[in-house]
């Protein structure tokens, strides 16, 4: 009896050991994943731990505020990227009109601009001492602001305005995308059963593509959260400017920490929208059966009106800025140089190679742990620790410093304590921490592009190399990582460009007297000289038409069975 | 060159049981096939074998050594098996070229070794394709490729997944053919799964008949032909009439059917008196003016190298029975004329009460 008990005891332990094997695939990359998703989890429980008063005291002052500002914020840019996005993806998707070829991706141009450079650059335009109204008050011969309105672009209207113009490239992407892949046979049998093309418009291209359109207009709130520039510049106040205010101004890191969590809030929202609609979206394509898609041929006003609806976004999204900031840019050249500009641009293109290169190979390892094991576990960790890019930089930030902190606390008082050396902070304050914080945002990126990469490679490549004599390891540097090799160079590029324009969590983190160029544009800009911060401006806008070029490229053959 | 032992196998994904307790040994040398409908979990099987996927009990053993055990937690790697797979869509590497596929399961080949694997590449007439990518190549020289490609390591078993199915009717045979010489010419103990009765019975020393994942029978093709165990068999790997009867014994094996007395080869140790089910093949019909059978002609299909009758024969009580024969293309007969025939014992045997199943 008790020979029998000890064998089981002893079997017990090792079948265990069989169904979850933690060997180094799968222990690295719940390691990683756990890693990446501190901050969220740090942030969240240090906010929910109870402080004192004061959740009481930012209910009863600031907080309603914070929120209502932030809906109305949100609620604006979502109409009009929706509007705007929607309308021209159709009109160049289903019409035919002159320079329709040079819309389909000039559209697209608008993402190279971060939001903030924009805003500094209609402030610049629109304001009382701008050239639009100083040439109205020079046509009309009114001496001073009382003789005239004009609508204050430093407002929640303005930062709106600004938003929809850089924001709305997400909807016009993905509606695109949504309207190519639609099968011409129902909006055809629509036709034939009496309605009209803007009454088949409605009532069938429109609701078909509705899942597409949340999932953009998702990823554009989600970004309009995360803004810091603008709204910092403009004054408006959101949960994004409420941490940066409660945390730099007031230096309280736990009212932070809960602004941090209302703003959660928020992101969950946007991400059960998002995942939900994903998932919609497969069961709206019904028919296999494609064909080239008709073009309704636009004449006279009709015509006009469609290249000007086209037109507009783009002029105000992207020519006018960039025309503004390259004229700057030529004539203060010298000024600008002189305000450390190599040292910003080496910065910026050092974290930014950095960031790059560390979420890809994390994203890598990720995506080829859960390969490996198909394990549930694995998944659902993974995918936490993806959820950084639906998380306001400003919060994630927050959520680097609380374990940094413990952690430089801790270190110093070992030190100190054994060795009797003080050593100060070790890693707040470092590139260490800012690398981190951009590793938790942008790792979304990279891994979500590897994963799509890996999925097309059928295991059975995984099964030939294994039998052939490789291990997990050198199958996937001799097998996967040669053929994945696009989505890397793709991956690569997203990180690197967002990591550019990144801003509130750069702010936060940074060490001391460090300038990245998206930080040095901020502080030139807030400092009222938008002559010298143009050439950084222009620089970031230059890294950023690197992935509208690649994505330009991509949506051609989003059409299956494309025939170009 | 090693026997292959499966003892006791189940695996499951999620609640769905995809392999039941199931046993069956390869011996060295040996050519066996499995040989189901699709979704009897005979790729599974492999999988499990070669260590892409591990079994939740039973053992696997190779050449006498514990190669996955569940019970007492091994599970050697599939690198570590040395297992050569050839996989249903070939899985070539994209981004190396033929020679490069070949030979990535050596170290640092040796030139004699070069040679001896150029030497297979002329043999399977693709010598000349040393340097192009897989993307180039037809459906024919892939699966040649592939061949090689898990041959050249010299492994102790191979495992062939469906290995013809990808390839045109035209094609199917030279390169079936092609596929037996090398392999028998290399002695490499051999597993292979199909769906395709006829390509399993060309290919295989021994057949196992799976079926939700249980392996029904195994036997030569010729036993598996002539005796199969159940009417799943009987009716898969060919086509049958089954009937029903009483075990008789008037001085040979006899089954008494509603049709007559039926001779039967194979009784399957039955006694007197039981109730028994016989299959009884298209081709154990024999065209006699005088034989004891009479049957009236209902559907003639000329099929080249012989010919299909389905006939109805009415029994005692006025009922009538169909059955499919297969006769010489020679004959030339009438639909609705009467002929009359024998039964051969030689393709008829007892099989389980399908009842059973």
């Amino acid at each position: 009896m008790s020979a029998g008990a000890g064998l089981n005891i002893e079997a017990f332990p090792r079948r265990m050991a069989k169904r979850f094997q933690l060997d180094f695939w799968t222990g690295g990359t719940l390691l990683l994943a756990f890693f990446i998703a501190l901050p969220l989890l740090a942030v969240t429980v240090f906010a929910l731990k109870p402080s004192g008063d004061i959740w009481h005291h930012l209910l009863t002052t600031v907080l309603s505020r914070y929120v209502v500002t932030t809906i109305s914020l949100m609620l604006g840019v979502g109409i009009g990227t929706l509007l705007i996005g929607t309308g021209t993806a159709w009109l160049v998707t289903l019409c035919r009109f002159p320079g329709r070829r040079i819309f389909e991706w000039a559209l697209l141009l608008p993402m190279a601009m971060p939001t903030y450079v924009v805003a500094y650059v209609y402030t610049d335009v629109f304001e009382f001492a701008g050239p639009v109204q100083a040439l109205l008050r020079n046509t009309f011969g009114w001496e001073s602001g009382r003789d005239y309105w004009f609508p204050e672009i430093r407002s929640l209207g303005g930062a709106i305005f600004v938003m929809t113009l850089t924001l709305y490239p997400y909807v016009y992407l993905l509606a695109r995308v949504a309207f190519v892949q639609q099968s011409v046979c129902i909006l055809e049998v629509s036709r034939t059963l009496g309605r009209s093309v803007w009454q088949s418009f409605f009532s069938i291209a429109l609701p078909s593509a509705r899942p597409s359109l949340i999932i953009g207009v998702s990823l554009v709130l989600m970004e309009a959260l995360n803004d810091f520039g603008t709204v910092d510049f403009f004054a408006v106040e959101t949960l994004t400017a409420g941490i940066f205010d409660v945390w730099l101004n007031m230096n309280n890191l736990s009212g932070a920490a809960q602004l941090a969590v209302v703003a959660l809030c928020f992101v969950l929202l946007l991400l059960w929208a998002e995942r939900k609609s994903r998932a919609n979206q497969r069961y709206f394509n019904t028919s296999t059966k494609y064909q080239a898609l008709p073009s309704y041929r636009l004449g006279g006003i009709k015509m006009l009106g469609a290249v000007i609806s086209c037109l507009l976004p783009i002029g105000f999204g992207f020519i006018l800025p960039s025309s503004i900031l390259s004229f700057y840019a030529w004539n203060f050249y010298e000024e600008s140089i002189a305000h450390d500009f190599y040292s910003a641009l080496s910065n910026s293109l050092i974290l930014s190679s950095l960031s790059a290169f560390l979420s890809v190979s994390a994203g890598i390892f990720l995506a080829y742990g859960v390969r490996l094991k198909e394990n549930t576990l694995l998944k659902s960790t993974a995918r936490l620790a993806s959820i950084g890019y639906a998380v306001p930089g400003a919060v994630l930030a927050v959520g680097v410093l609380i374990p940094i902190g413990k952690v430089d606390v801790f270190i110093q008082g070992f030190l100190n304590n054994v060795f009797g050396i003080s050593t100060g902070l070790l890693f707040s304050g470092t590139i260490a921490a800012l690398t981190y914080g951009y590793l938790a945002r942008f790792l979304a990126l990279s891994y979500g592009t590897m994963e799509a990469s890996l999925v097309r490679i059928t295991t059975n490549m995984d099964g030939a190399a294994r039998t052939l004599g490789l291990g997990p390891g050198r199958t996937l540097m001799r097998i996967h990582l040669p053929m994945i090799r696009g989505g890397i160079l793709a991956a690569a590029i997203l990180v690197f460009v967002d990591t550019m324009k990144e801003l509130p969590m750069t702010i936060i983190l940074r060490p001391f007297n460090f300038e990245t160029l998206a930080t040095q544009v901020h502080q030139l800009a807030s400092d009222e000289l938008l002559e010298e911060s143009a050439l950084g401006s222009l620089s970031i806008v230059a890294a950023g038409l690197l992935p509208v070029v690649y994505l330009s490229r991509t949506i051609r053959g989003a059409r299956p069975g494309a025939a170009e | 060159m090693a026997k292959l032992d499966i003892e006791n196998i189940s695996h499951s994904y999620g609640s769905k049981e995809v392999i039941k307790n199931l046993s069956l040994t390869v011996e060295e040398g040996e050519v066996a096939c499995l040989l189901g409908p699709s979704g009897c979990g005979k790729t599974t099987l492999l999988r499990l074998v070669a260590g892409l996927t591990s079994p939740q009990s039973g053992r696997i053993r190779l050449d006498e050594m514990v190669i996955s055990e569940p019970a007492s937690g091994i599970e050697t790697p599939p690198e570590e098996r040395n297992v050569g797979f050839m996989f249903q869509d070939y899985a070539l590497f994209p981004h190396l070229d033929v020679l490069h596929n070949i030979t990535f399961g050596l170290n640092n080949p040796s030139g004699e070794k070069l040679a001896e694997i150029q030497r297979a590449m002329i043999q399977m007439d693709i010598v000349e394709l040393t340097n192009a990518y897989p993307h180039t190549l037809s459906g024919g020289q892939q699966q040649r490729v592939a061949l090689l490609r898990a041959l050249a390591p010299l492994p102790r078993l191979l495992l062939l997944d469906e290995p013809f199915t990808g390839l045109d009717i035209s094609l199917r045979a030279q390169v079936r053919e092609d596929t037996l010489r090398l392999i028998k010419q290399m002695g490499v103990t051999t597993l292979m799964v199909t769906h395709d009765p006829q390509e399993a019975m060309y290919m295989a020393d021994h057949i196992l008949i799976m079926r939700n994942g249980k392996v029904e029978q195994g036997g030569s093709p010729r036993e598996i032909y002539q005796f199969p165990a159940t009417e799943f068999t009987a009716r898969f790997v060919g086509q049958t009439n089954i009937l029903q009867g009483i075990v008789l014994s008037t001085g040979y094996d006899e089954v008494m059917t509603s049709i007559g007395p039926v001779p039967c080869l194979s009784m399957r140790d039955l006694e007197f008196g039981t109730d028994a089910f016989i299959s009884v093949r298209p081709e154990s019909f024999e065209i006699d003016p005088d034989g004891p059978f009479g049957a009236k002609i209902c559907t003639i299909r000329y099929v080249g190298q012989s010919t299909l009758l389905e006939v109805e024969i009415i029994d005692e009580i006025g009922k009538g029975h169909r059955l499919k024969m297969r006769v010489h293309p020679n004959l030339r007969v009438d639909v609705g004329e009467e002929i009359r025939f024998r039964i051969m014992p030689d393709f008829v045997t007892v099989i389980e009460d399908p009842l059973d199943d």
